[in-house]
């Protein structure tokens, strides 16, 4: 293998494959990237087993080959450098790379490239096309409920559901489910359904740039891997087997009362009661109260920390309904508000012990449900 | 071709299995250390995973990763380095467990199964094996859980009537002598001798075929074993005292050597029951006998289960110089009388 590439590319390559790195050691040699000629571009790879990800970049290729070097050693070399031509050479004994950038020049030892773990392809299967933005919204509002803790592999994962031109995303923990349904640029060869690690998800997320494209993604007839494919990067993800949960009996079907706010003003005062609930296991208490003669509805959010104090914020807001209590634990309420955009949010609940629901009223598509927590009012 | 040697019943009720296709998704494999567990595990993961003709035919390209290390489907775990002191710890944790659920919930990266070998089921913590059960019961498809155990007694029960059990035996000194001779030394003389002294334990016999200073390693102990057992109890202590200053560094080398103690008292028990071509420690013939002499059958046969009862205190974490130094105090006084 012999090749010159621009060092900017060659770092910012790396930068993309990073992230499939494996931090683990199981297998050590996925701590290397891939690095091989495709055609006149070089090809960067790297796999921790669970994603993989590869970019091309442009390369002047003298001479075809492939090697696996250590990455982190390689990135930080390469980002080291200069922003001047690089001179990459295949070193046979000992195996390795030579690498040669203005005055600077280095020899990295690596392993032969067919003891790396193959980077999947996928040929064929479910097409399906989406827009950029649109998926980048959809992985936003879902991946953070996702499970992160590994005793129920399938809630670390989002349930995609892909029917016609429509798609479902579906997050739970076992405490809140966000679900989001939206529309794909162009519909599905044919419907199916598969849990994909939110993890993998939120590096096509990373991935996606703030141009507006359209994303091609493949999911094997077996399931067991879904590509993923973007300008010049490719990621395959493998796919979590299980059962998900059937969320949509955990969606409440009506509610008692509905508190219409606004989102920003909700998200702040929320902020300011979780400073004083962090020494009470996270609680903030939630009080929508109705229109009064002539005094418009409010929600009252409130925390207190034993010996230390307490506080009370108030948000106007235009309720339907009765009077109602409910608590939240504060990272969720903070976090589901936090990834809504500015506008107006709907509040709905039903008694202080069921569900509390939240859907942004310009989304149509997007529900959050959140567990309450059982405190003395 | 599995590459298993001397366990031909159980290669080939697996081999049988795996044709008729009805393999277990979970498998106990017990017997004594480097009999060939880890060997029979790594064929069921190649065979499981082979793309050739014969599975497992050793030479594609899913064989030759299994063998090289290099499948990504295919995991060992065992006991994990601390990252803090550097010691292996003594306990398989529960994180490791979690990380296994984890993968195993993701499907096959490249092959057709998943196979994780838990090497020391006995190290599993109790926490740790509560969670593998569920795993162990219903694992997803594609995968398969094998558990390397010395002892099934040491292993939960829960655990136990989970697994499909398979027993490995000692092999036969002529097999383990005639696979030394055909693939690791030319010498016939020392294939026969390290065989004999493997004590059936295949895995060893070729490391000490490879390796001359393990065997000077393990002359210079017998040298030591022979000392102790004809000195003072004041020599005899001295002696549990470095071996136990020895264990809080590395167990496993001195379980080792008290795998000696038990193999050397064994060959005692063996002389006296006038069977001389079946002891293990050949080159300690006259040692051997002049012990047997002086001891009766029943003290050496006293003393193996004394040195076994240390092994398992110590496994058990119980204070090891004071088990050593109680181990000392069981072994007969005798006289060896020069060779």
């Amino acid at each position: 293998m012999q090749l010159s590439c621009l060092q900017e590319n060659l770092s910012r390559g790396l930068s993309v494959v990073q992230r499939a790195v494996a931090t683990r050691t199981t297998l050590p040699i996925t701590q290397n990237v891939l690095l091989s000629t495709d055609n006149s571009r070089l090809k960067l790879a790297a796999t921790n087993l669970e994603i993989a990800i590869s970019t091309w970049i442009g390369a002047q290729v003298e001479e075809e080959g492939s090697i696996t070097i250590p990455a982190r050693l390689l990135t930080e070399f390469v980002n080291s450098l200069p922003a001047e031509r690089i001179d990459i050479a295949m070193n046979p004994q000992p195996l390795g790379l030579d690498l040669e950038c203005a005055r600077f020049e280095a020899h990295i030892n690596g392993r032969d490239a067919d003891d790396f773990p193959p980077i999947p392809t996928v040929e064929s299967g479910v097409i399906g096309k989406i827009s950029s933005s649109v998926l980048k919204d959809a992985i936003t509002h879902v991946a953070f409920a996702a499970a992160t803790e590994e005793s129920r592999p399938v809630l670390t994962g989002i349930k995609v559901d892909l029917k016609g031109d429509s798609f479902t995303f579906a997050a739970a923990d076992g405490f809140r489910l966000a679900v989001y349904e939206g529309k794909l640029a162009e519909a599905v060869s044919e419907d199916v359904s598969f849990i994909m690690p939110a993890r993998a998800f939120q590096e096509v997320n990373r991935l996606i740039g703030s141009d507006d494209t359209t994303i091609e993604f493949t999911v094997t007839p077996s399931k067991s891997q879904a590509l993923f494919r973007l300008e010049n990067v490719e990621l395959v993800s493998q796919l979590i087997q299980g059962a998900f949960p059937n969320y949509s009996q955990l969606i409440p079907e009506g509610h008692d009362t509905r508190a219409v706010v606004d989102r920003t003003a909700f998200l702040s005062a929320t902020r300011t009661a979780s400073i004083f609930a962090r020494d009470g296991s996270g609680i903030v208490r939630v009080k929508v109260l109705p229109a009064e003669n002539g005094s418009s509805g409010t929600i009252e959010i409130s925390s207190r920390a034993e010996e230390l104090g307490d506080n009370e914020g108030k948000i106007d807001a235009s309720v339907e309904g009765d009077e109602s209590k409910i608590a939240f634990n504060s990272k969720y309420l903070s976090e589901v508000l936090d990834v809504l955009g500015s506008g107006e949010i709907a509040l709905e609940t039903t008694t202080s012990s069921s569900p509390g629901v939240i859907r942004p009223l310009s989304k149509e598509g997007y529900i959050h449900v959140v567990m309450p927590m059982f405190v003395q009012w | 071709m599995w590459k298993t040697v001397g366990h031909d019943k159980a290669v080939s009720a697996l081999s049988q299995a795996l044709t008729d296709n009805r393999m277990s998704h979970a498998f106990l494999i017990t017997g004594a250390s480097r009999v060939g567990k880890m060997s029979l595990a790594l064929d069921m993961a190649r065979a499981l995973n082979c793309i050739g003709d014969d599975p497992p035919c050793g030479v594609c390209g899913q064989c030759r990763r299994v063998t090289d290390e290099l499948h990504p489907d295919v995991r060992v775990i065992g006991l994990e380095k601390d990252s803090d002191t550097g010691r292996l710890r003594t306990v398989i944790s529960i994180d490791q467990v979690r990380e296994v659920q984890r993968d195993v919930s993701l499907k096959p990266y490249e092959g057709k199964s998943r196979v994780v070998i838990f090497d020391g089921a006995e190290n599993l913590r109790e926490e740790a094996a509560n969670s593998l059960l569920k795993t162990l019961e219903e694992p997803p498809d594609q995968v398969v859980i094998i558990l390397l155990a010395l002892d099934a007694a040491n292993v939960l029960p829960t655990i136990l009537s989970r697994c499909r059990r398979i027993d490995l035996r000692p092999i036969g000194a002529e097999i383990i002598a005639d696979h030394l001779y055909r693939l690791y030394t030319t010498d016939r003389q020392l294939a026969e001798e390290v065989a004999r002294m493997s004590g059936g334990r295949i895995g060893w016999a070729i490391q000490a075929t490879q390796e001359p200073e393990m065997l000077e390693a393990i002359s210079d102990r017998l040298d030591a074993v022979e000392q102790t057992v004809a000195s003072s109890l004041e020599a005899r202590f001295e002696y549990a005292e470095q071996l136990a200053r020895r264990f809080s560094q590395g167990r496993a080398e001195v379980l080792e050597e008290l795998d000696l103690w038990l193999g050397w008292w064994r060959d005692v028990m063996v002389i006296s029951q006038g069977k001389p071509e079946l002891v293990w420690n050949v080159s300690r013939l006259s040692a051997l006998q002049s012990t047997s002499a002086s001891t009766s059958l029943s003290q050496a046969a006293a003393t193996v289960k004394a040195v076994q009862r240390a092994i398992d205190l110590l496994q058990r974490n119980v204070n090891s110089r004071l088990t050593i130094e109680e181990l000392m105090l069981a072994v007969p006084n005798v006289v060896i009388s020069p060779a």
